[in-house]
């Protein structure tokens, strides 16, 4: 079974490297900062082999979005979810570097919530054509409001 | 003396002598071409049924009884087809190019026997003619790449005439034992001097000269110039109408060449036992057709740079071997007694599976060191699924039965049983489901009730809803209108339909439903 | 003096008969030698994740249908599988079963579908595409006899499946079990050792180890470069802890791998029917179920092994009858990252090969 890793143990670990960039843990994930977001996706890859981006999801909770990372250790068989807040028109740093395969995910998170990664290569819209002004996954998107 | 020489003698006693030269060329050429193109449609036929068969499959079999007529109706359907010109293309080139292509293919035939006696005209350098003409419709279908101001078919000329000059050389050296073995290059006196036929005693050549013409044909495996699934139809991309069907007519024709060619030079031409000599020719010429066909329909195509180095690499040092060989034993045994093809099939079998030992494709890790086993492992599959019953279903004639279970379109609506409770349209995915209802003494009674089947998923989930068993899936599948509108069923036409519902969430039906139609039915004990 | 020669762009356009689908590649040509390549899709994208929050839990089982629609049983599976994780609810044992044996006959005729077209993009004239598609139908006549469906089943529902077995379903898949590894037999003569397959796949089109592992590839992809990471023996969901079966796994990572991995997948694939039929155990097949599922606050991923790689369903709920969220983690689009590294250095050819061997469905890159 991929065992997940106690949010409390990771959340320690980081702290003890990166000082004030772990917010808060529950029982399912470890939340970061997003501006110190790299440095703890780095931290995780390294120091815990956690070598595999299973997904990036983005959720919008109308004041602030949520980005979910499932990271999961093919070497080890363990898994750690890592969660950061952002808001509205803040941009997050891309893990690109660390996880080639973000490389789909974070255009597709752009497309349809709006989310700009800082430090994605080629950060452009990917399902919906150039010219698409809005994002339709966010909750308060309207397809008469983008009409325009 | 040909027949033709014969018909001219005959004519000089009554017109002037440019009339009785002139008059058995064109009847003849007019015989000949007729001849050709219908040898071409049936070659097309035979094609089309032939892969189908190897596919498990039936091929054409509606235009006319078993489908005789399918190369008519292509002719028909190419013959009124619009003719296109790209805008930007060169106009002169791109009109000229499939006239380029088809006509030395049809010239070929003026030096073929189909008869000791049969044969327009007999040169004595018949085999050179025929390598000449030939290379000269590669230039049709670079024209036709250029022509069309289309990137596909550029890069399509381009790997032509690569795939071209590459395969002329193995082609002519294949044939280089033939000639040394007869000592004259013309058609009828290489066909006179096979004793025994030549593919058995010239294996090796036999083998080069098929693979190498079956290139130059753009036959599969090496038809990547038309390659339908990289660069979607190559060099003919922008024709249609009548230059397409120049194109494919000149494929054809060219192959028909080829396979008399083979018979002509390998397989004896006209010699045989009972039968009339031209008999013999054609069905020699179908039997070499029957098998490049068989190739194409089993081998996936090479890539373009491992086709050349197959024949520079390959073929090419191969035929000059076999050349250098059959000049040696020229040399001391003239006469070529039949028992020399004991060591020659030894000497071919050798050559091959040595030179696959040493043959590397292109810079990359596969040697072609199981001289062919595997392709030869595919061509039995292949075979085999000829004597298999294709499992082609005559639809409309022949109908399937559906699962008890089938989930068909328009839903079947128990009228009585209904009693308003909108659950169905509550549980649609896509809300199709529209229902009005007003207060009757007892119940609800369905004021309206229209469903749009243009949208319908047919998932299932309303006829699991109903608590009433008032709504069921039908078995039918087939549903068309020429008008969208006309897909919204309302409520006296469910009233109205023949119910047939199918047994989908209501097992208890399923006992009286016919059974299903399977692929793999249980066999019949006993 | 060297020739001057200028790079030529030309568009595998959606329009395409090997593309699988519309998808897009913008190809820059050197001669044959490909220098870079974009794929560009969207062309099939009907926003279901946004859909999806407009309906019921129950509702969106047939939108998951439509997402892979090759595989729409382990799209089912993967989606019930959360939800339940979601709302804590038990499956009977006989539903779990028919499950497992639904899911893997679905991951035999994806991979027969795959590998036909595959072999087709190489050339070989629809011959194996046919071999294929015939017994691809038998399994479609197992599952119409089922659910009454050929390609989008709806089939498995949030407790269980929708439908027990006919009493025919039994006899006829133990049929089709025991003729099938004939059939895949036959198929390896045809194919597997010839030439100019070998000459065309072999070596083609590495991925190595540690890149498909850090470009978050699975499945089939993943497993040919030599990493064994299966999520049914990784971290197993359903019943698969009670079967016996191997992972096969590639030795270089190039497109003859991709194949051979998924022709041996196949194989295990029929073991772990035969064993799950064996097994199957008597009972319900469903448990009861609110119509109106209100599953309680939170969040879920729930991930398994489609025949495409892992195929995950994130899953946010706030308490009402509807998602709050609904996101489809699709293997193919995420195992389309390495193509770009995958064909640059190759020829024209080559792409379209390497492309049929990742094996995409754009309904599922594009959602």
């Amino acid at each position: 079974m991929t065992k997940p890793l106690s949010p409390q143990e990771v959340a320690r670990q980081i702290r003890e490297h990166i000082p004030d960039a772990v917010t808060d843990f529950d029982e399912s994930a470890v939340f970061a900062r997003s501006e110190a977001l790299f440095q703890v996706a780095r931290f995780l890859k390294q120091n815990l082999d956690l070598d595999y981006l299973a997904s990036i999801t983005a959720v919008d909770f109308f004041e602030h979005f949520e980005l979910i990372y499932h990271l999961t250790s093919i070497t080890k068989n363990h898994s750690v979810i890592l969660k950061t807040r952002c808001e509205k028109g803040e941009k997050v740093p891309s893990v690109i570097s660390l996880w080639q395969g973000a490389d789909f995910q974070e255009r597709d998170i752009f497309d349809l919530m709006g989310i700009a990664f800082v430090g994605h290569p080629n950060l452009k819209r990917i399902f919906l054509w150039d010219g698409f002004k809005g994002h339709p996954l966010r909750k308060d998107w309207s397809k008469n409001a983008a009409q325009d | 003396m040909n027949v033709l020489e014969q018909f001219h003698d005959w004519l000089i006693d009554y017109w002037p002598s440019w009339a009785a030269y002139l008059v058995p060329a064109l009847v003849a050429f007019v015989v000949l071409s007729t001849f050709v193109l219908l040898v071409v449609m049936a070659f097309i036929y035979i094609e089309r049924r032939g892969v189908g068969r190897f596919q498990v499959r039936l091929g054409p079999n509606r235009a006319g009884p078993f489908g005789i007529l399918q190369p008519v109706a292509d002719a028909v359907k190419v013959l009124t087809k619009e003719d296109i010109i790209p805008a930007a293309g060169d106009r002169w080139v791109h009109w000229l190019a499939p006239v380029v292509a088809f006509i030395p293919a049809l010239a070929i035939f003026a030096v073929i026997p189909f008869e000791e006696r049969a044969i327009f005209t007999d040169l004595n350098v018949g085999i050179l003619y025929i390598i000449a003409i030939s290379s000269l419709g590669a230039i049709g279908i670079f024209m036709a790449g250029w022509g069309s101001n289309n990137k596909y078919s550029l890069v399509s000329a381009m790997r032509t005439m690569a795939q071209m000059i590459s395969y002329e050389i193995p082609l002519v050296l294949s044939l280089a034992g033939v000639l040394i073995i007869t000592g004259s290059l013309s058609m009828v006196s290489i066909v006179e001097a096979q004793h025994v036929p030549f593919f058995l005693l010239q294996p090796l050549g036999f083998l080069i000269f098929f693979i190498a013409a079956a290139a130059e044909i753009q036959r599969s495996p090496f038809d990547l110039l038309e390659a339908e699934s990289e660069i979607v139809a190559g060099y003919h991309i922008e024709y249609s109408g009548m230059k397409f069907a120049l194109f494919y007519l000149a494929e054809y024709t060219h192959a028909f060449a080829i396979c008399a060619i083979v018979a002509t030079l390998f397989l004896g031409g006209w010699h045989g036992m009972l039968l009339p000599g031209a008999l013999w020719f054609m069905i020699k010429v179908f039997l070499v057709f029957g098998l490049l066909f068989w190739v194409r329909s089993t081998l996936p195509r090479l890539r373009v740079d491992q086709l050349m180095g197959f024949a520079w690499k390959y073929l090419f040092p191969l035929a000059l071997i076999n050349m250098f060989i059959t000049a040696i034993e020229a040399i001391i045994w003239p006469e070529f007694p039949w028992q020399l093809l004991i060591p020659n099939i030894l000497i071919a079998a050798l050559l091959i599976v040595l030179w696959s030992g040493f043959f590397r494709v292109a810079g990359e890790r596969v040697s072609f060191q199981r001289y062919g086993r595997g392709i030869i492992k595919g061509l039995t599959v292949t075979f085999s699924h000829l004597f298999r019953r294709p499992i082609t279903v005559q639809y409309p004639e022949q109908r399937l039965t559906p699962a008890p279970r089938f989930r068909g379109n328009m839903l079947v609506w128990d009228h009585d049983a209904c009693i308003g409770c909108r659950a169905c349209a509550r549980a649609c995915p896509v809300s199709i489901i529209d229902i009005e209802t007003i207060r009757g003494d007892k119940r609800l009674i369905v004021e309206k009730l229209e469903v749009d089947f243009g949208r319908c998923l047919f998932c299932g989930l309303c006829v699991e809803a109903c608590p009433v068993r008032a709504l069921f899936m039908s078995r039918d599948y087939e549903q068309a209108s020429y008008r969208r509108e006309q897909l919204v069923v309302s409520k006296e036409q469910f009233i109205a339909a023949e119910k047939r519902p199918s047994a989908y969430f209501y097992p208890d039906l399923e006992a009286e439903m016919p059974p299903q139609t399977l692929l793999a039915p249980p066999k019949e004990k006993g | 003096m060297p020739l001057k020669t200028e790079p030529v762009m030309i568009n595998f356009g959606p329009q395409h008969p090997s593309t699988h689908g519309v998808f897009r590649m913008r190809v820059t040509f050197d001669g044959e030698v490909i220098v870079d390549l974009e794929p560009v899709f969207g062309y099939l994208h009907r926003g279901i994740e946004k859909l999806a929050e407009a309906k019921t839990y129950t509702q969106v089982i047939p939108y998951t249908d439509r997402l892979d629609y090759l595989a729409s049983m382990s799209n089912n599976f993967a989606y019930v599988l959360a939800v339940e994780k979601l709302a804590g609810i038990e499956v009977p044992e006989r539903a779990q079963y028919l499950r497992v044996i639904m899911a893997e006959l679905m991951r035999i005729a994806s991979h027969l579908i795959a590998t036909g077209a595959f072999f087709n993009d190489l050339g070989a004239f629809f011959t194996p595409f046919m071999y294929m598609f015939r017994e691809r139908e038998k399994i479609l006549d197992l599952f119409e006899m089922v659910c009454g469906q050929r390609l989008t089943y709806n089939y498995m529902r949030i407790g269980g499946v929708s439908h027990d077995i006919p009493e025919e379903f039994l006899p006829a898949l133990r049929r089709f079990i025991d003729e099938m590894p004939g059939f895949i037999e036959e198929y390896d003569w045809l194919l597997a050792e010839n030439e100019i397959v070998l000459a065309r796949t072999k070596g083609v089109g590495v991925l190595p180890a540690h890149k498909a592992i850090n470009a978050s590839a699975s499945g089939p992809v993943l497993r040919a470069s030599g990493v064994k990471w299966d999520i049914r023996k990784a971290d197993p969901y359903s019943v698969y802890d009670h079967f016996e079966f191997e992972i096969p796994v590639g030795m270089m990572g190039d497109t003859y791998d991709r194949y051979w991995v998924r022709i041996q997948e196949m194989r295990q694939s029929t073991r772990i029917v035969k064993q799950a039929m064996e097994q199957l155990p008597s009972g319900e097949v469903r448990t009861k179920v609110p119509a109106l599922l209100r599953p309680p606050k939170g969040e879920v991923y729930a991930h398994i092994e489609s025949p495409r790689g892992e195929l995950g369903f994130y899953l946010v709920s706030d308490n009402s009858p509807r998602p709050y969220r609904f996101k489809v983690r699709a293997p193919s689009l995420i195992n389309l990252t390495v193509l770009r590294d995958l064909c640059v250095g190759w020829k024209l050819a080559d792409a379209i090969a390497i492309l049929g061997s990742i094996d995409i469905v754009l309904a599922e890159v594009d959602r």
